[in-house]
């Protein structure tokens, strides 16, 4: 039954695949007509030369004959090369690509350690003076622009404390320009501010998600019977109900997984951390179309994937999705 | 004769006290409202955004007496509170409240046409998804699958890149990803409505597929779509905050929140209120936007409070 599952669940992965590339190819076709920059109007070239660079490139050839080049050149791991200087995508996405998971484990990891005791605590002490702070703290974490809180911690924490003459954190990059990046404290000191940026908005979802969760297990019969028994408070909280109020947040952050390589682009920007993020923005200004799309190509379909093991792995861990 | 079955569905299940008079869904949701002070305090504000963006040049030449490109390069970084520039004014010596209020413009205008768009295109597709169900609500939604698989952010760039929006096409790029979640929503929706005894028993009087979607499946629907797009207009103003902030978006001189905070770095040092501002701005309108959200969520439907 599960090989059955998880075969039928691969195969609907396919289309889906095929509809995305379809999507981005078709997206770089519309650029297609300003494939190298200035081609079509270059007075020094003869229309024959345009023909042979349009050949050389494959762009004469039908288009779905493009498509399948273009796809199988994906299967391989070749996401194109860059209209401007002709570097190899894939490179570029290798080269930036731990920076990003740096910050956005990172930040997802905060987030989920942090909003399970706000939430826990507001949920024991629901309607008292803590509660309320916590959810309008939530409420205003959700409204905050990312970009704009980074500004604000930049200006606070590096300007300010600098100008005070305190100790001040960076307020950009991985380490300290002209080190290898072996000092752990300096990637720790740098990471400190980009990571409680991006981990805000996880904090002000997932600890309401913690704290009404919690509000549901505590109201139910095992709670009140495991009081009932005489079990410590502390024990009926923290080993029976706050087990099962985690499981749908289990699924909740599984959501977030496509935002480890997307989610953290405005502060990888404001923080000048050179992740995946910063290299799309960076080419996106310099309008070089085909890295752009090689990126959102890369991100999209790690985004099915992620998508897709996530389902395997709960149709592994809950028999009741196999039969479904 | 068969009387026509009412629009809402919901209070006809309620049995209603003889001697009272019947109240309708929506008149029971709006006392619930009325009496969420957080919501209709929230809903002020998102009104006060909303009129000084309609009002701005007025507001401008009856209070700042100043346009947003007058440039007055003998005072550039005025502190808030001086002398006829009650923010302060920038780099080019603009006058940083003339700004605001235009920008209030950009917000509000992209924000409630790119709510606009994608609730319209994301219901439509979410009634006929839902309503008919099979190889049609497939094909919709494993393309909806597909537009939501692509990163948003990624592909907000790449369209920004590709068309060089002015603020129209920039709502409609908004919408164009927005719209996905709302069909989906709308669907799930349809899908609880379509099976209960009203619909069939329209159905059985005979009437067509346009009037049972139209008059029968859209009003019971249409909570979800109000309650969304008010959350939807919250994450609208901070994505277009964030595109002009990179410079994607409305550029300058076009005044817009997002775009009055690029560079801002550079002002640091001496003028703070130049980053804080805009900031502010954003974040009350957005804030105001989702706890109306929220309230209206909970006077449709008390029992997820």
């Amino acid at each position: 039954m599960l090989a059955k599952y998880l075969v039928r669940r691969v195969l609907a992965t396919i289309p889906v695949v095929i509809g995305v590339t379809l999507i981005t190819f078709l997206v770089m076709h519309v650029t297609a007509g300003s494939y190298i920059p200035g081609v079509d109007l270059n007075p020094a070239l003869k229309p024959e030369d345009i023909e042979a660079i349009k050949r050389y490139l494959g762009l004469d050839r039908p288009l779905y004959i493009q498509y399948l080049t273009w796809l199988g050149g994906i299967v391989h791991g070749d996401f194109g090369r860059s209209m401007i200087d002709g570097s190899l995508v894939s490179r570029h996405i290798f080269d930036r690509l731990p920076a990003t998971l740096e910050l956005t484990t990172t930040a997802i990891l905060l987030g989920v350690l942090i909003s399970i005791p706000l939430g826990v605590t507001g949920a024991l002490r629901r309607g008292s003076k803590i509660d309320y702070a916590l959810t309008a703290m939530s409420v205003g974490g959700f409204a905050i622009p990312a970009f704009w809180l980074g500004l604000m911690l930049i200006l606070l924490f590096s300007v300010q404390f600098q100008a005070w003459g305190l100790p001040f954190l960076p307020s950009g990059g991985v380490m300290t320009p002209g080190t290898q990046g072996g000092d752990l404290l300096d990637r720790l000191v740098h990471l400190l501010l980009p990571a409680t940026v991006l981990s805000f908005v996880y904090l002000s979802i997932w600890s309401r998600f913690t704290r009404s969760s919690m509000l549901e297990v505590l109201s139910q019969d095992y709670v009140r019977t495991a009081r009932a028994k005489g079990m410590s408070e502390r024990r009926v909280v923290y080993l029976h109900a706050l087990r099962n109020a985690v499981i749908p947040l289990v699924t909740l952050v599984g959501l977030e997984l496509p935002a480890l390589v997307s989610g953290g682009l405005v502060v990888e920007v404001v923080f000048s951390w050179p992740g995946i993020g910063k290299l799309l923005y960076e080419r996106a200004i310099q309008t070089d179309y085909t890295t752009v799309l090689g990126i959102t190509t890369f991100a999209a379909l790690l985004v099915v994937l992620g998508n897709l093991l996530a389902d395997i792995l709960y149709a592994v861990l809950d028999p009741r999705i196999r039969y479904a | 004769m068969i009387s026509p079955i009412p629009l809402e569905g919901e209070v006809a299940v309620e049995p209603v006290e003889r001697g009272r008079p019947g109240k309708s869904y929506w008149q029971e949701s709006w006392e619930r409202l009325r009496l969420n002070r957080l919501g209709i305090a929230a809903g002020l504000v998102l009104v006060f955004f909303i009129l000084v963006a309609i009002t701005s040049p007025i507001l401008a030449a009856l209070f700042t007496h100043t346009d947003y490109r007058t440039i007055d390069l003998a005072n550039t970084f005025a502190r808030p509170l001086s002398a006829g520039h009650i923010l302060g004014t920038d780099d080019l010596g603009r006058d940083e409240l003339t700004r605001l209020l235009f920008g209030a413009q950009v917000s509000m205008g992209i924000g409630f046409l790119s709510v606009f768009v994608a609730l319209t295109v994301g219901a439509t597709v979410g009634l006929v998804a839902g309503f008919y169900g099979g190889l049609i609500d497939g094909l919709l939604m494993r393309f909806v699958d597909m537009i939501l698989a692509i990163p948003a952010i990624f592909l907000f760039i790449l369209m920004a890149l590709l068309f060089k929006p002015n603020a129209i096409t920039l709502a409609l790029i908004i919408a164009s990803v927005g719209w996905g979640s709302i069909a989906r929503l709308v669907r799930g929706e349809v899908l609880s409505v379509r099976t209960r005894d009203f619909m069939v028993a329209t159905k059985a009087l005979g009437a067509s597929d346009l009037r049972l979607i139209g008059r029968h499946l859209l009003p019971n629907v249409l909570h979800v779509l109000i309650v969304y797009g008010s959350l939807y207009l919250g994450q609208v103003i901070l994505i277009e905050a964030a595109l002009d902030f990179l410079g994607l978006g409305i550029t300058p001189p076009t005044p817009s929140w997002g775009n009055m905070l690029t560079n801002s770095e550079t002002f640091f040092f001496h003028s703070s209120w130049l980053v804080v501002w805009p900031g502010i701005t954003i974040f009350l309108s957005v804030l105001a936007a989702n706890l109306f959200g929220n309230a209206l969520r909970d006077a449709f439907d008390p029992r997820l409070r």
